[in-house]
């Protein structure tokens, strides 16, 4: 029998309509079930009786069968390079981290780069397959999420401490976040879905009892401030550091004081006033900011009162990324300005110059900024002190 | 008529002895040259046939080319030099996996080649 091509469009949205996506497969199917029509039906039987006759042959319970049949064949092979994927990049990830973890531990070189590498290999692709793979896994849907919900987790905690490693922002915020729903999110779903099987009872007992002292020792590892005693000694330093300060500073006014013209006629001298105070201005704005307290209050305050010393995330917002007169925007085009100064009024004078590229104001906490602020600060005055007492000579 | 089991596991070496020996094929003219060669005892089912071409042409052990014939288009598979080289592989290790089934379910006890 010739096929007409209303036979054939009734075919092709039959073959549609069962649920065969594949364009291959409707063209395949389409040609096989043309050919078997025009081939084995019996002169004038009823097409569409004999396509009705024909179709079971295709199938055990639908047709879709062959969509699906075709769709695992060809996703068989990716799911076992899938798996040796996961195993190897399991194993170095580990090896990595592990290795990493000593080198860092023995100051050696490289450290930070194995941390790095292992920590995203095993959050970007260990983990995400094992995702994949469970869901390919016979077990239940609740298991399925349950997992992957903990899987992320640790794709979140992996990468917190490698922005941790790295002094990056936000490591804080994904460690603590990561560590927190683990403890109180994860563990406790994987018990209640898990305890009420006779044959997982026992290994989510032990699970549950192992996961709640690794996520305990990580949440006390996540003390991430500064020890009480390092904190005690910058505040040491930084009282010490301002008090030599204010020092020198009173001592530059007596020069001052002997001769007008040493404030009026000298620009280095107006250049170091200036640095001075700006500096001055940025702390305690730094420090109303972050405490949320008065400017005027800001002021007088000594370092072991500021509340917020250890302080990042505010910092980030006020000084970093801001552009008004007390950001570190500011801050650098006033140190360039009284460093082009110095080269011009004392060439080849290197130890006047402000070194600003070996200060650490990005990516760190107040303490630590207000510390190398006032050490900017003391390196003016003593260079305004000597330039002072050589002219006074 | 063999059981489906016994054909599934060979069904990849049929299509590709046939399509070495026979040129370019579509899936209806496979299906028909299986059933004459072995006189109806084999018949490869439409939902075997097609989810395998389409492994092994992803394999690249098979590739296809299309005709159109009116409002439907024919897809001729014709075997590719990886086919060849598999294809005489799997027929080597069926024979042998015959010879081996052979002694094992003790149709011709054969003890000098058991000691092989």
């Amino acid at each position: 029998m010739q096929l007409s091509d209303e036979h054939i469009a009734f075919i092709l949205d039959d073959i549609k309509a069962k649920g065969i996506v594949i364009e291959d497969l409707q063209n395949n199917l389409l040609d096989h079930i043309c050919c078997i029509v025009e081939n084995e039906m019996p002169e004038g039987e009823d097409f569409y009786k004999f396509y009705g006759c024909i179709m079971p042959r295709f199938f055990k319970k639908d047709l879709k069968e062959i969509e699906e049949e075709t769709n695992n064949l060809l996703t068989f092979k990716n799911y076992y390079a899938m798996k040796s994927t996961v195993k190897i990049s399991g194993i170095i990830s580990a090896f990595l981290i592990l290795s990493g973890s000593i080198f860092k531990t023995m100051h050696w070189p490289g450290a930070g780069f194995m941390i790095m590498l292992g920590g995203l290999l095993f959050s970007l692709i260990f983990v995400p397959l094992m995702i994949v793979l469970k869901f390919k896994d016979d077990e239940t849907t609740t298991d399925k999420w349950v997992f992957t919900f903990g899987f992320v987790l640790a794709i979140v905690a992996a990468l917190g401490i490698i922005f941790k490693v790295f002094h990056w922002p936000y490591a804080n915020f994904g460690m603590r976040w990561s560590v927190t729903l683990f403890l109180f999110g994860y563990i406790p779903l994987y018990y209640f879905t898990r305890i009420r099987r006779p044959e997982t009872k026992f290994n989510t007992t032990i699970n549950m009892v192992l996961m709640m002292a690794c996520g305990g020792m990580m949440y006390a590892l996540f003390n991430l401030h500064p020890s009480t005693g390092v904190q005690e000694s910058v505040n040491a330093s930084y009282d010490f550091m301002q008090q030599h300060t204010i020092q020198v500073c009173k001592a530059n006014e007596v020069l001052y004081a002997k001769k007008a013209s040493y404030l009026t006629s000298n620009r280095f001298g107006q250049s170091s006033i200036n640095l001075y105070q700006k500096i001055d201005s940025i702390k305690a704005f730094l420090i109303a900011s972050t405490d949320k307290i008065p400017l005027e209050k800001a002021k007088q305050i000594s370092l072991s009162d500021v509340q917020g010393v250890n302080d990042n995330a505010s910092l980030r917002n006020v000084f970093e990324n801001s552009s008004n007169e007390f950001s570190l925007q500011a801050l650098e085009r006033e140190i360039y300005a009284y460093n082009e100064l110095v080269a011009e009024l004392f060439p080849g004078n290197q130890e006047k110059l402000i070194a600003i590229n070996q200060l650490q104001f990005r990516n760190t906490i107040l303490s630590v900024v207000l510390y190398q602020l006032s050490q900017v600060q003391w390196q003016v005055v003593s260079s305004e002190n000597s330039y002072l007492a050589a002219l006074s000579d | 008529m063999y059981s489906s089991e016994l054909i599934k596991g060979t069904l990849k070496t049929i299509i590709l002895k046939l399509l070495k020996n026979n040129g370019k094929m579509y899936g209806y003219e496979i299906t028909q040259r299986v059933k004459e060669l072995t006189n109806n005892k084999i018949q490869i089912t439409e939902g075997a046939l097609y989810p395998t071409l389409h492994l092994l042409e992803k394999e690249g052990e098979v590739e296809a080319e299309t005709e159109t014939i009116g409002k439907r288009v024919r897809k001729y598979y014709t075997i590719t030099p990886k086919g060849k080289v598999t294809v005489d592989l799997k027929v080597n290790e069926f024979v042998d996996f015959m010879n081996t089934m052979k002694f094992l379910l003790d149709f011709e006890l054969d003890v000098g080649h058991a000691a092989k």
